[in-house]
Protein backbone atom coordinates (compact mmCIF):
# COMPACT_ATOMS: atom_id res chain seq x y z
CA UNK A 1 0.00 0.00 0.00
CA UNK A 2 1.57 2.99 -1.30
CA UNK A 3 -1.02 6.10 -0.89
CA UNK A 4 -4.06 6.41 1.48
CA UNK A 5 -6.42 9.12 1.34
CA UNK A 6 -9.44 10.17 3.55
CA UNK A 7 -12.08 13.02 4.25
CA UNK A 8 -12.18 13.92 7.69
CA UNK A 9 -14.40 15.75 9.75
CA UNK A 10 -12.45 19.36 11.38
CA UNK A 11 -12.58 18.14 14.94
CA UNK A 12 -10.92 16.55 17.43
CA UNK A 13 -12.91 13.31 17.10
CA UNK A 14 -11.02 12.67 14.06
CA UNK A 15 -7.47 12.94 15.16
CA UNK A 16 -7.98 8.87 15.98
CA UNK A 17 -8.85 8.42 12.75
CA UNK A 18 -5.44 9.65 11.90
CA UNK A 19 -3.60 7.91 14.05
CA UNK A 20 -5.63 4.73 12.02
CA UNK A 21 -4.92 5.72 9.02
CA UNK A 22 -0.86 6.49 9.47
CA UNK A 23 -1.31 2.41 11.29
CA UNK A 24 -2.58 1.11 8.77
CA UNK A 25 -0.04 3.01 6.00
CA UNK A 26 2.75 1.69 8.70
CA UNK A 27 1.30 -2.04 8.20
CA UNK A 28 1.00 -2.31 12.03
CA UNK A 29 -2.11 -3.42 13.07
CA UNK A 30 -1.56 -3.63 16.75
CA UNK A 31 0.91 -2.84 19.63
CA UNK A 32 3.68 -0.09 19.47
CA UNK A 33 4.63 1.85 16.18
CA UNK A 34 8.16 1.77 15.20
CA UNK A 35 9.78 5.21 16.59
CA UNK A 36 9.70 6.99 13.14
CA UNK A 37 5.73 6.79 12.45
CA UNK A 38 5.55 7.39 15.98
CA UNK A 39 7.34 11.23 15.50
CA UNK A 40 4.79 11.69 11.99
CA UNK A 41 1.59 10.61 14.10
CA UNK A 42 2.41 12.96 16.90
CA UNK A 43 3.52 15.78 14.23
CA UNK A 44 0.26 14.97 12.09
CA UNK A 45 -1.88 14.79 15.52
CA UNK A 46 -0.10 18.66 16.32
CA UNK A 47 -0.80 20.32 12.77
CA UNK A 48 -4.44 18.74 12.65
CA UNK A 49 -5.28 20.45 15.74
CA UNK A 50 -3.59 23.38 14.81
CA UNK A 51 -5.79 23.49 11.50
CA UNK A 52 -8.80 22.44 13.66
CA UNK A 53 -8.64 24.79 16.75
CA UNK A 54 -7.41 28.01 14.42
CA UNK A 55 -8.18 27.36 11.01
CA UNK A 56 -11.68 26.59 11.57
CA UNK A 57 -12.27 24.90 8.23
CA UNK A 58 -16.04 24.47 6.98
CA UNK A 59 -15.78 21.37 5.90
CA UNK A 60 -14.10 18.06 5.48
CA UNK A 61 -10.43 17.86 5.73
CA UNK A 62 -8.27 15.81 2.96
CA UNK A 63 -5.80 13.79 4.02
CA UNK A 64 -3.32 11.96 1.87
CA UNK A 65 -0.47 9.73 2.83
CA UNK A 66 1.85 8.70 0.51
CA UNK A 67 4.76 6.29 0.92
CA UNK A 68 7.68 6.13 -1.62
CA UNK A 69 11.14 5.15 -1.06
CA UNK A 70 11.23 5.28 2.78
CA UNK A 71 9.83 8.62 2.44
CA UNK A 72 6.48 9.05 4.37
CA UNK A 73 4.46 12.32 2.78
CA UNK A 74 1.33 13.39 4.53
CA UNK A 75 -0.94 16.22 3.28
CA UNK A 76 -3.38 17.89 5.34
CA UNK A 77 -5.84 20.17 3.40
CA UNK A 78 -8.68 22.34 4.71
CA UNK A 79 -10.51 25.09 3.75
CA UNK A 80 -10.16 27.21 6.99
CA UNK A 81 -8.48 30.57 7.94
CA UNK A 82 -4.93 31.00 6.17
CA UNK A 83 -1.74 30.82 8.40
CA UNK A 84 1.52 32.06 8.57
CA UNK A 85 3.44 29.51 10.48
CA UNK A 86 6.22 32.09 10.29
CA UNK A 87 5.02 34.19 13.10
CA UNK A 88 4.62 31.67 15.47
CA UNK A 89 7.34 32.02 17.74
CA UNK A 90 9.25 28.99 19.62
CA UNK A 91 8.26 29.73 23.09
CA UNK A 92 10.85 29.51 26.32
CA UNK A 93 10.17 27.16 28.79
CA UNK A 94 11.51 29.06 31.48
CA UNK A 95 8.16 31.27 31.01
CA UNK A 96 6.29 28.12 31.51
CA UNK A 97 4.05 28.49 28.58
CA UNK A 98 0.76 26.66 28.02
CA UNK A 99 0.11 26.84 24.66
CA UNK A 100 2.61 27.76 21.61
CA UNK A 101 4.11 24.34 20.97
CA UNK A 102 2.20 22.44 18.86
CA UNK A 103 3.59 23.74 15.45
CA UNK A 104 7.35 23.67 16.76
CA UNK A 105 6.51 20.03 17.84
CA UNK A 106 5.81 19.33 14.55
CA UNK A 107 8.40 21.42 12.85
CA UNK A 108 11.09 19.23 14.93
CA UNK A 109 9.91 15.80 14.46
CA UNK A 110 9.53 15.70 10.63
CA UNK A 111 12.83 16.52 8.11
CA UNK A 112 10.22 18.95 6.11
CA UNK A 113 7.26 20.87 7.22
CA UNK A 114 5.83 22.92 4.22
CA UNK A 115 3.00 25.04 4.26
CA UNK A 116 1.08 26.30 1.12
CA UNK A 117 -2.02 28.52 0.99
CA UNK A 118 -4.46 30.66 -1.56
CA UNK A 119 -7.67 32.15 -0.77
CA UNK A 120 -10.47 29.16 0.77
CA UNK A 121 -7.21 26.40 0.35
CA UNK A 122 -4.55 25.57 2.50
CA UNK A 123 -2.47 22.91 2.46
CA UNK A 124 0.27 21.17 5.20
CA UNK A 125 2.92 18.51 4.05
CA UNK A 126 5.19 16.63 6.59
CA UNK A 127 7.77 14.57 4.65
CA UNK A 128 9.89 12.42 6.78
CA UNK A 129 12.51 9.61 5.86
CA UNK A 130 11.87 6.40 7.46
CA UNK A 131 15.61 5.28 7.40
CA UNK A 132 17.36 8.44 7.58
CA UNK B 1 -7.13 9.19 32.64
CA UNK B 2 -6.69 10.31 35.93
CA UNK B 3 -6.22 8.80 39.20
CA UNK B 4 -6.02 11.29 41.89
CA UNK B 5 -4.91 10.47 45.58
CA UNK B 6 -4.96 13.18 48.07
CA UNK B 7 -2.53 12.37 51.26
CA UNK B 8 -3.51 15.77 53.48
CA UNK B 9 -4.95 18.88 52.23
CA UNK B 10 -1.72 20.27 50.61
CA UNK B 11 -0.54 16.81 49.11
CA UNK B 12 -2.30 14.52 46.30
CA UNK B 13 -0.55 12.12 44.23
CA UNK B 14 -1.74 12.03 40.45
CA UNK B 15 -1.46 9.26 37.93
CA UNK B 16 -2.03 9.77 34.12
CA UNK B 17 -2.25 6.90 32.14
CA UNK B 18 -3.27 6.32 28.15
CA UNK B 19 -3.37 8.85 26.01
CA UNK B 20 -3.20 12.54 27.33
CA UNK B 21 -4.24 14.97 24.39
CA UNK B 22 -6.48 17.56 23.32
CA UNK B 23 -9.53 15.48 23.73
CA UNK B 24 -9.11 14.94 27.06
CA UNK B 25 -6.80 18.29 28.22
CA UNK B 26 -9.89 19.63 29.36
CA UNK B 27 -10.90 17.28 31.53
CA UNK B 28 -6.97 17.42 33.00
CA UNK B 29 -6.67 20.88 33.32
CA UNK B 30 -10.25 20.87 35.20
CA UNK B 31 -8.38 18.69 37.65
CA UNK B 32 -6.04 21.14 37.85
CA UNK B 33 -7.37 23.59 38.89
CA UNK B 34 -9.82 21.71 41.44
CA UNK B 35 -6.43 20.74 43.21
CA UNK B 36 -4.93 24.20 43.33
CA UNK B 37 -8.22 25.75 44.49
CA UNK B 38 -8.01 24.00 47.33
CA UNK B 39 -4.53 25.04 47.52
CA UNK B 40 -2.98 21.11 46.82
CA UNK B 41 0.34 22.61 46.78
CA UNK B 42 2.63 19.34 46.19
CA UNK B 43 1.95 17.16 43.45
CA UNK B 44 3.45 13.62 42.73
CA UNK B 45 2.48 13.26 39.12
CA UNK B 46 3.11 9.73 37.66
CA UNK B 47 3.34 9.74 34.12
CA UNK B 48 4.39 6.39 33.41
CA UNK B 49 1.24 4.86 32.10
CA UNK B 50 1.24 7.54 29.12
CA UNK B 51 1.22 6.41 26.03
CA UNK B 52 0.29 9.40 24.20
CA UNK B 53 1.37 12.88 24.82
CA UNK B 54 0.31 15.88 23.31
CA UNK B 55 1.12 20.36 23.60
CA UNK B 56 -2.42 20.47 25.50
CA UNK B 57 -2.03 17.54 27.78
CA UNK B 58 1.34 18.91 28.51
CA UNK B 59 -0.21 22.41 28.85
CA UNK B 60 -2.44 21.15 31.67
CA UNK B 61 1.04 19.78 33.08
CA UNK B 62 2.63 23.20 33.04
CA UNK B 63 -0.41 24.70 34.61
CA UNK B 64 -0.46 22.11 37.60
CA UNK B 65 3.19 23.37 37.79
CA UNK B 66 3.03 26.72 37.51
CA UNK B 67 0.39 26.83 39.95
CA UNK B 68 2.03 24.84 42.45
CA UNK B 69 4.74 27.06 42.30
CA UNK B 70 3.00 30.46 43.01
CA UNK B 71 2.16 28.72 46.18
CA UNK B 72 5.03 27.92 47.51
CA UNK B 73 5.60 24.18 46.21
CA UNK B 74 6.09 22.52 43.07
CA UNK B 75 5.37 19.28 41.23
CA UNK B 76 7.30 16.30 41.06
CA UNK B 77 7.40 14.07 38.01
CA UNK B 78 7.72 10.42 37.81
CA UNK B 79 7.57 7.64 34.97
CA UNK B 80 8.83 9.95 32.57
CA UNK B 81 11.21 7.46 31.12
CA UNK B 82 9.33 6.50 28.17
CA UNK B 83 9.71 7.77 25.05
CA UNK B 84 6.06 9.20 24.83
CA UNK B 85 7.18 11.52 27.57
CA UNK B 86 10.51 11.65 26.83
CA UNK B 87 9.74 13.19 23.67
CA UNK B 88 7.77 15.49 24.52
CA UNK B 89 9.93 17.15 27.95
CA UNK B 90 12.85 17.13 25.06
CA UNK B 91 11.20 18.79 22.28
CA UNK B 92 9.84 21.47 24.39
CA UNK B 93 12.72 22.04 26.42
CA UNK B 94 10.54 21.53 29.61
CA UNK B 95 13.14 18.86 31.19
CA UNK B 96 15.26 21.94 32.17
CA UNK B 97 12.71 23.57 34.04
CA UNK B 98 10.43 20.72 35.71
CA UNK B 99 11.43 18.57 38.69
CA UNK B 100 11.71 14.82 37.98
CA UNK B 101 12.86 12.04 39.97
CA UNK B 102 14.03 8.64 39.61
CA UNK B 103 14.45 6.35 42.30
CA UNK B 104 13.55 8.54 45.26
CA UNK B 105 15.83 11.07 43.86
CA UNK B 106 13.74 14.79 42.75
CA UNK B 107 15.98 17.33 41.01
CA UNK B 108 15.26 20.27 38.71
CA UNK B 109 15.89 19.96 35.41
CA UNK B 110 16.78 15.87 36.03
CA UNK B 111 16.89 12.89 33.63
Amino acid sequence: MNRLTAQIPPTTGSLARLALLLRAMAGVDAGPLPERWLEIELALHEVAVNVIEHARPSTDLTVAIDLTAGTVTVDLTDDGAAFDPRTVPTPDPAELPESGFGIHIARELVDRLVYETRPGWNRWTLIKELDA
Amino acid sequence: MITLTHTDPTTAQMRLHGRVDVTNGLELRAHVDTLLAGQVREVRLDLSGVDFLDSAGLAAIIRLVMGTRRLGGDVVLTGTDHPPVERMLDLTGFRAILTTAVGGVSRVGGA
